[in-house]
């Protein structure tokens, strides 16, 4: 079933953000052909038509993102709060499998709209040769800090990535949970999802304080004195600390939209 | 469109008195085959259960039978369905002899009444 | 075994009792009406049944199990609302059910569309309130369920499109699975009715079979829902 679901949401959502990706890419190469056109022949109107080009392209890369996340809050409120929910959760699926669907899609949504604003980043500024530059760049940054910081490369990047994927999973559970809340009630649904969204994030942001000093009270030695080993222990913990924060304040999240949806579902 | 059924009475036993109708007037043919269940029930807009309930009624009076896989037939035993036919009848006048009762007409007026509606319908077909 | 089992059956919402220990068999081959005013449980229990909301107290049973995605799996429900994604076109819709419930007949669900003359290339969001209640009740229709959960079917209908959908419960007939038609129009759905609950203000008031409502009362389940639930004092 959870298959089927990811197909459907995939389904559901590509034909809004193919459309958009297709925008960006299109700005993107518009972009970089009037650059071209400009460099040869510098005129009044083209720099105008250039600059135009430039600015809807820097907003098209913000407005992506933000396109992602309001998609996935629409997606989910959508879906499962309006009548559509009579359809979904009569399905023979359960509720972690309608949720999950659609963590696992958004997810991907967001890590390809970075990867297509990348793309299209590529697409304005590239240069031949920039490719192997950057490539080379990176190896030996990669190398420096092995050597010089005994700095795990790949240790790091793999910290990123899952800091990276669990951060939006939490992202998406902060906005599913209070939908759900606020769907609980009778009356006033939107507004009471809203205020318990900045209930959570209020409470988040307590935790994310305390949390914070618990860490730095954690390692007391560092400071300007301390030695490199320290330092890239410190960051490795400081990323699993915060990959296991995230995963428990997730797990919470998911719990209570998992029991909102289940025990307090209130469709009219 | 569904058959108009009264509201008082239940539907199958509105049901066996149509049907036995049928077969009384030779719609539905001695030995003939009966439409099945669903057939019946879609056609008259009723519950294939109630139409399963006329049907056992009618094989209880003997008027139909059942054949294993070929469905609900009609008796072949021309007896039983003059006696029915018979039985439907003194029905039909019981009920007219009621109603003009009813209405104050004593029995002597009724025959009367009938021997002139008769008379004028002969004298309105030679005309 | 019953297809539908409620014991003791209670729901509040808040302060407010919706149902007050509902005690109903339901065997598989009946057609049953639930009747009652607005306001009386029907939806409630339809919910309940479909695990979209969770008693109270007390037990609601499908097959013997409580609600739960196995028992979705043999439940066909058609809601009072418009539970259909709007982007869909009919052939997406029907690839939907296909994909998500094994029952589902596309061939019979085909054919029900052409006999209303439904324009497949339609998107859900492009028909006609009548056309998209048609269209979930085709998609409804086409599964070989055990419990049909059929909330108000006819309400939003021409008497054409009626007489149609009544036509399809009867020939979708299956002495296996059990249909339950809650609503208001109680005359035009009588004639296929086997059994008929009255609820009212959360209590069974009656429950009865159709024929002994007219042998023993003399009068039609409509006359008789009248009578009971007669609006003003004499």
């Amino acid at each position: 079933m959870l298959g089927k679901l990811m197909k459907h949401e995939f389904r559901a959502t590509a034909r809004l953000m193919l459309p958009l990706y297709l925008v960006i890419v299109a700005l993107a190469a518009f972009t970089r052909v009037t650059n071209w056109v400009l460099e040869k022949n510098d005129n009044g109107i083209l720099s105008l038509i250039n600059g135009l080009f430039i600015f809807l392209f820097i907003v098209s890369l913000f407005a992506s993102v933000i396109f992602a996340v309001v998609m996935m809050i629409y997606r989910f409120y959508k879906n499962l709060m309006t009548d559509q929910g009579y359809l979904m959760f009569t399905l023979p699926a359960n509720i972690h499998e309608l949720l999950w669907s659609k963590l696992f899609v958004s997810v991907i949504w967001f890590i390809g709209t970075v990867l297509v604003d990348i793309l299209a980043g590529f697409i304005v500024t590239y240069e031949s040769g920039m490719a192997a530059n950057l490539f080379n760049g990176f190896r030996d940054l990669f190398s420096q800090l092995s050597t010089y910081y005994a700095l795990n490369g790949t240790a790091f990047v793999l910290e990123a990535i899952l800091a990276f994927l669990v951060t939006m999973l939490v992202g998406c559970l902060c906005f599913y949970a209070p939908i759900s809340i606020g769907h609980s009630f009778a009356n006033h649904k939107t507004l009471l999802s809203v205020v318990f969204f900045f209930v959570i994030q209020f409470v988040l942001r307590i935790l994310n304080i305390f949390g914070f000093a618990s860490l730095a009270q954690s390692f007391p030695e560092t400071g300007p004195s301390a030695v490199p080993t320290q330092i890239v222990t410190l960051v490795h913990s400081a990323a699993w600390g915060y990959i296991a924060y995230e995963l428990i304040l997730g797990g919470i999240l998911y719990f209570i939209t998992w029991l909102m949806l289940r025990r307090h579902l209130n469709l009219q | 469109m569904a058959w108009n059924f009264r509201d008082n009475l239940p539907i199958y036993s509105q049901l066996v008195d149509h049907l036995k109708r049928s077969v009384v007037s030779g719609e539905y043919t001695p030995g003939g085959k009966l439409p099945s269940v669903r057939e019946l029930a879609a056609d008259a807009g009723i519950n294939p259960n109630t139409v399963q309930r006329a049907f056992g009624e009618l094989e209880r009076e003997g008027l139909i039978y059942t054949q294993r896989t070929s469905g609900k037939f009609v008796t072949e035993d021309t007896n039983k369905i003059e006696s029915a036919k018979q039985e439907l009848a003194s029905s039909e006048i019981r009920h007219f002899l009621f109603s003009m009762q009813s209405l104050g007409f004593a029995r002597d007026m009724v025959l009367t009444m009938l021997e002139n509606t008769q008379e004028g319908e002969e004298a309105h077909a030679n005309s | 075994m019953p297809i539908l089992e409620c014991r003791n059956l209670t729901k509040n919402y808040g302060t407010v009792c919706a149902l007050d220990g509902i005690n109903l068999s339901i065997e598989p081959g009946r057609i049953v009406g639930l009747l009652g005013p607005n306001g009386s449980g029907k939806t409630t229990l339809i919910k309940l049944a479909n695990g979209l909301l969770q008693p109270t107290s007390g037990e609601i049973l499908i097959g013997g199990e409580a609600p739960s995605p196995k028992t979705h799996a043999i439940v066909s429900y058609l809601p009072e609302r418009i539970a259909l994604i709007d982007w869909m076109n009919v052939k997406q819709q029907l690839d939907f059910f296909q994909d998500f419930y094994p029952d589902f007949q596309r061939e019979a669900a085909e054919q029900m569309l052409s006999h209303l003359s439904i324009p497949t290339a339609q998107t859900v969001k492009q028909m006609s309130k009548g056309t998209r209640e048609k269209m979930q009740l085709i998609l409804v229709m086409s599964r070989k369920a055990g419990l049909y959960l059929l909330d108000e079917p006819i309400g939003g209908v021409d008497p054409a499109t009626r007489d149609y959908i009544l036509h399809t419960i009867i020939s979708n007939y299956n002495p296996e699975a059990a249909v339950i038609i809650s609503t208001h129009l109680i005359a035009d759905v009588e004639n296929i009715l086997d059994d008929v609950i009255f609820l009212n203000r959360g209590k069974i008031a009656l429950q009865s079979s159709v024929d002994e409502i007219r042998e023993k009362q003399g009068k039609s389940v409509d006359a008789l829902f009248r009578e009971v639930f007669k609006c003003w004092e004499n």
